[in-house]
């Protein structure tokens, strides 16, 4: 039980099911900016992530991976699949800096089913 | 001659794995980032670390190599830790009689009983949360990548008749612990179905730390029943130790992980105002504004979780470390919105309460209060 649960500390990873906390560990560098991404419909509503079956951090931890990966065609894919009222799709990356409190908004594509 | 080869092994140790570190781990690392790991490190990164592929392209070499050298230091820190542990164990009489009192107390039936019921109880509760989940889930299994043992052993994301299935079964097994009917076997039963069902909500990418300790105190309580159905008269444990213990150190490895991550950095205002802004609340909006405030919170917080094993080691004063956990997990709830009214990382204080005492209390408050009336 206590290696369980040294084993992820020193390996910097999770072992399942034991964990490695390193929640809010990480350190913050000055003037860092803020990223948020937002996804907009065909009709230029904001997509709502609890209307798929999503809790509002875990759509947006998965689209920032997605993003980084650079399969945003493939998250653009999955989400027609996930809703089939879903035409189109405009995904944005907000980054927003807390310190001079100033902003930039980027549209990384439109995606159409 | 035979007692002095384990001791050359304890030195031999480090010493191999700073080799491996240096001649292998370090260029591992390095290929891989570029985009071409050997067979070992992709199977080790497709297991233990697959966010190295989100990270990879956000983050610069030196974000990984320092990463591994973390490893390293890490391994010796705590090394060094178990081999001090390891000689005052084997050469101090003194200290081999504070460690047995510590894994070896005494408890009884009235206890396990009560430890048994609260935890089945709950767990009935957290299944019924968990098949939620899943339901909600099941939506956009498109999305659904296997994490772990599911991963290695190639399991699907369920359909929803093994998710009702499975809950029944889940829901079943703890009511039947909670009556003590075949407690060990249906505890066992119940801990599977939990797992599976956190494995599979986790397998979207994301994992929640929320249930953690709940998790160990769970793998453990099945060998606590063991002990309990083993006696008749009191019960000498060591479970009962390791789950405080374990829930204890997770504390503790918490407190440890954010002075390795980021050292003095995490003492800083600007550190908790940024998580306070990636959080916001009208609690949070306020307290980010000042910056005192924020500097000593982050101290407050390292404090508290770096002395947790203290509850451990003097149980006098566990009822400090108690509300300050009460009073931590709910100002995060509060100010943050993170976590659950009914979370489990309070609900596990369970096993730090002696519900003997605590029933004679109040057997012995309410006859006081029938004899006082009837005067």
């Amino acid at each position: 039980m206590l290696i369980g649960l040294l084993l992820p500390f020193i390996l910097i990873t999770d072992i399942s099911p034991f964990l490695r906390f390193g929640m809010f560990a990480e350190p913050v560098k000055k003037d860092m900016p803020v990223e948020h991404f937002m996804v907009k419909c065909q009709d230029e509503s904001i997509l709502e992530a609890s209307k798929l079956g999503f809790s509002e951090s875990n759509f947006y931890y998965l689209l920032r991976n997605y993003y980084y990966r650079d399969e945003l065609i493939q998250f653009a894919g999955k989400l027609f699949q996930a809703n089939q009222h879903l035409r189109e799709v405009t995904i944005y990356r907000i980054e927003y800096n807390t310190k001079t409190l100033t902003g930039d908004t980027v549209s990384l594509g439109t995606f159409k089913r | 001659m035979i007692k002095k080869v384990p001791i050359v092994i304890l030195f031999l140790l480090p010493i191999a794995v700073g080799l491996l570190f240096f001649y292998y781990l370090l260029p591992a690392v390095a290929s891989s980032y570029q985009g071409q790991p050997d067979s070992f490190m992709r199977f080790l990164i497709d297991i233990f670390y697959p966010r190295f592929y989100v990270e990879k392209e956000r983050f610069p070499l030196s974000f990984f190599t320092n990463k591994a050298t973390q490893v390293f230091i890490r391994f010796t820190f705590i090394y060094v830790l178990v081999i001090v542990f390891y000689l005052l164990y084997r050469y101090y009489k003194s200290f081999q009689l504070f460690v047995s009192s510590k894994m070896e107390i005494f408890t009884n039936h009235k206890n396990i009983s009560v430890l048994r019921i609260l935890f089945f109880l709950y767990t009935i509760y957290i299944l019924v949360l968990l098949t939620q989940d899943l339901f909600l889930l099941s939506s956009i299994q498109v999305f659904y990548k296997p994490y772990f043992w599911l991963k290695i052993f190639h399991v699907p994301f369920p359909p929803s008749t093994i998710i009702v299935s499975m809950s029944a079964l889940g829901i079943l097994s703890s009511l039947l612990v909670v009556i003590n009917y075949r407690a060990i076997v249906f505890a066992i039963i119940s801990f599977l179905v939990f797992f599976l069902f956190q494995s599979w909500a986790f397998s979207f990418e994301k994992l929640e730390h929320g249930f953690a300790t709940y998790t160990y105190a769970f793998i453990l309580l099945p060998f606590l029943l063991q002990e309990a159905a083993n006696t008749t008269s009191s019960i000498k444990t060591w479970v009962l130790p390791l789950i405080k213990l374990s829930i204890a150190a997770v504390y503790t490895i918490s407190a440890l992980e954010k002075i390795f991550v980021s050292g003095s950095l995490w003492f800083m205002a600007e550190h908790l105002q940024t998580y306070l802004y990636l959080h916001p609340t009208i609690f949070s909006d306020f307290i980010r504004q000042y910056d005192w405030l924020c500097a000593a919170l982050s101290s407050c917080i390292i404090l508290f979780q770096l002395s947790f094993i203290g509850i451990f080691l003097f149980p006098t004063f566990k009822w400090w470390w108690l509300a300050g956990g009460i009073l931590f997990h709910t100002a995060t709830l509060v100010v943050m919105n993170i976590g659950h009214p009914l979370n489990p990382w309070v609900v596990v204080y369970i096993f730090f309460i002696d519900w003997t005492r605590v029933y004679d209390k109040v057997v012995g408050a309410f006859k006081n209060t029938k004899r006082f009336s009837a005067h």
